[in-house]
């Protein structure tokens, strides 16, 4: 006699063995890792020193009884605050202007995606280069039409370095946001522009009454995503400038990192993970809440 | 009349001169690159640079495709993208179907750990990453750098691919079931031939990542000959020997190719499935 399983038990064995794959990499890769970071970050343990034994919170008392994690945190915020605004705003604009009934559109479209098909660590080499001090182009650039008066070493200038890392961070994000804002824009129906330019509309009013409520979604989960990633972004702060100069561009990414790998503190270094972690889940919780309330009405 | 004709004139001419400036500012960089590569070093030292380059020097790529490090990164890169993406692809499939066809209670908790997965930061897990990793005794792997590069590029593919299967009518398998065909078959016989747009999405997405990857390579690997390219180009060329603009260009440029290639021929794919999946959640 055969073993029959009911439709509903086979269902879930079928789905069961989809499942699995899926849930044994983010086990192996998500979970498992997480949770060694916590464990760890209770204790000393460091590659000289192995001992994983309980250290009464000493990391996280020291972390949040030093000034070295506030000013990381100020950077990171810093960075992501004009990151994230510089790259909405341009996307947006750019989104708009390849929206418009332009001749090569779509030629224009493909080209302005380029910089996103380029490697992160490309896109360090070749700032590295353009903000070289004495052969780089934007200094020649900038001497020769008289917006400066001499030379200045972009990167290694506690005034300049967390600008010019923005600056590369906006060069290689703007064109996805663009994508994104304007798939949001292909979406609207022409319908309304109609009825909106019957009623009188400006262009600008137009914008800013029919196309930007349309749009909100797309922004709100667009911004989200560039937060999320720009509080992570660990290459072009290290490839750049390596958090310097006088930890003028150290980001909680490179404090994490040096803590962990350059002074081999993996205790430590996981608390402030872990600090970071409940940041970013209290700040994504406030987001979406604040999002939400805000379309309800 | 001939006042709104001017009006519009203009105003399109400014849609053309602002969209000109853009795409300068943005392309300029890339140009630049490419510009760079092809001069030799004691070129590159001399005021004003060569806005178009005369002098031809291709002697920087000859370095490059000789230098045996260099291959073995790319090498090493080339197998970590297209393992990570095969490895994603597979497993997108599956759990995007399982979670686009059947709902119960271990579905919703998988579907919320990828959604918050996303939000981990990186270099948090790498630490755990790094000690599991060695105890295990598998750091210097190659598969270390497949796994990580996998699932990150996991949440949004299977995401992408379970809305790709919601659009697919559950009638088609149904009528194959009729016939006697095992879940299994339905699956690769029926559906995934009708989602091609959808996995060729997750596969560039997947390759750029792993391509991209900085991080784990830098960390979860030491030995030379495991290296990938992101942590190698920053360790050959970002340190002492950093006056090598005209080699550290060529190599860029030879390690963007791959996937400038890929993008201009794939582009529609990955516009696609990046609008559907990123956007519509």
């Amino acid at each position: 006699m055969f073993f029959r399983l009911s439709r509903t038990q086979r269902n879930i064995a079928f789905a069961t063995v989809l499942l699995l794959p899926v849930f044994v990499i983010m086990m192996l890769t998500i979970i498992a890792p997480l949770v060694s970071a916590i464990a760890l970050s209770f204790s000393d343990y460091s590659l000289m020193d192995p001992d994983r034994s309980w250290n009464q919170f000493r990391n996280y008392t020291e972390l949040l009884g030093s000034s070295e994690f506030y000013h990381s945190f100020g950077i990171t915020l810093t960075y992501v605050a004009a990151a994230v605004t510089i790259d909405l705003l341009l996307g947006l604009l750019t989104a708009v202007l390849l929206n418009r009934n332009i001749r090569m559109r779509s030629f224009l479209r493909s080209l302005f995606m380029i910089p996103w098909a380029i490697p992160t660590i490309v896109t360090a080499l070749i700032f590295l280069w353009i903000y070289q001090p004495d052969y780089g182009v934007l200094n020649y650039m900038m001497t020769r039409s008289g917006l400066m008066s001499e030379n200045v070493s972009w990167l290694q200038s506690m005034d300049w370095a967390l600008a010019a890392i923005t600056v590369v961070a906006v060069f290689r994000q703007t064109p996805l946001v663009s994508v994104m804002l304007l798939a949001g824009l292909q979406n609207i129906p022409a319908s309304l522009y109609e009825a909106a330019r019957i009623d009188g509309a400006s262009g600008w009013k137009m914008f800013l009454h029919v196309t930007l409520p349309l749009i909100k979604p797309v922004i709100t989960s667009v911004t989200l995503i560039m937060i999320v990633n720009n509080f992570q972004m660990f290459t072009l702060f290290f490839t750049l400038t390596n958090g310097g100069p006088a930890g003028s561009t150290t980001s909680l990414a490179i404090l994490t990192y040096e803590t962990a790998f350059s002074r081999y503190e993996l205790g430590k270094g996981s608390a402030i993970g872990v600090i970071w972690l409940i940041l970013l889940f209290v700040f994504s919780v406030l987001f979406t809440r604040y999002m939400n309330r805000n379309s309800e009405h | 009349m001939d006042r709104v004709k001017y009006l519009l004139f203009r105003k399109e001419g400014l849609t053309y001169v602002a969209l000109l400036v853009i795409m300068v500012g943005f392309l300029f960089p890339v140009y630049w690159m490419f510009v760079t590569s092809l001069q030799s070093n004691s070129e590159l030292m001399k005021l004003p640079p060569k806005w178009i380059p005369f002098n031809i020097d291709l002697s920087s790529y000859v370095d490059i495709l000789k230098s045996s490090v260099f291959l073995t990164f790319y090498k090493n890169t080339f197998l970590v993208a297209a393992g990570a993406t095969v490895m994603c692809i597979i497993v997108s499939i599956f759990a995007g179907y399982a979670l686009s066809r059947f709902r119960f209670k271990g579905s919703n908790l998988i579907a919320l750990l990828l959604l918050s997965a996303q939000m981990f930061p990186t270099v948090t897990l790498v630490i755990g990453l790094y000690s599991q990793y060695q105890k295990m005794n598998l750091l210097n792997t190659l598969f270390v750098l497949v796994l990580a590069a996998a699932s990150t590029a996991l949440p949004f593919s299977v995401m992408l691919m379970r809305t790709f299967f919601n659009s697919i009518s559950r009638e088609l398998e149904e009528a194959a079931e009729i016939d006697g065909a095992s879940r299994f078959r339905v699956l690769f016989t029926v559906i995934v031939p009708l989602s091609k747009p959808g996995i060729m999405a997750i596969a560039i997405y997947t390759f750029l990542i792993a391509w991209d990857d900085f991080l784990f390579g830098l960390t979860l690997v030491s030995d030379l000959d495991k290296r990938t390219l992101s942590p190698g180009l920053s360790l050959t060329f970002l340190g002492e020997y950093s006056y090598n603009w005209s080699g550290a260009t060529a190599a860029a440029v030879t390690a963007t190719l791959p996937l400038l290639i890929a993008f201009l021929f794939l582009q529609r794919y990955m516009v696609e499935g990046l609008t559907a999946g990123g956007v519509k959640e």
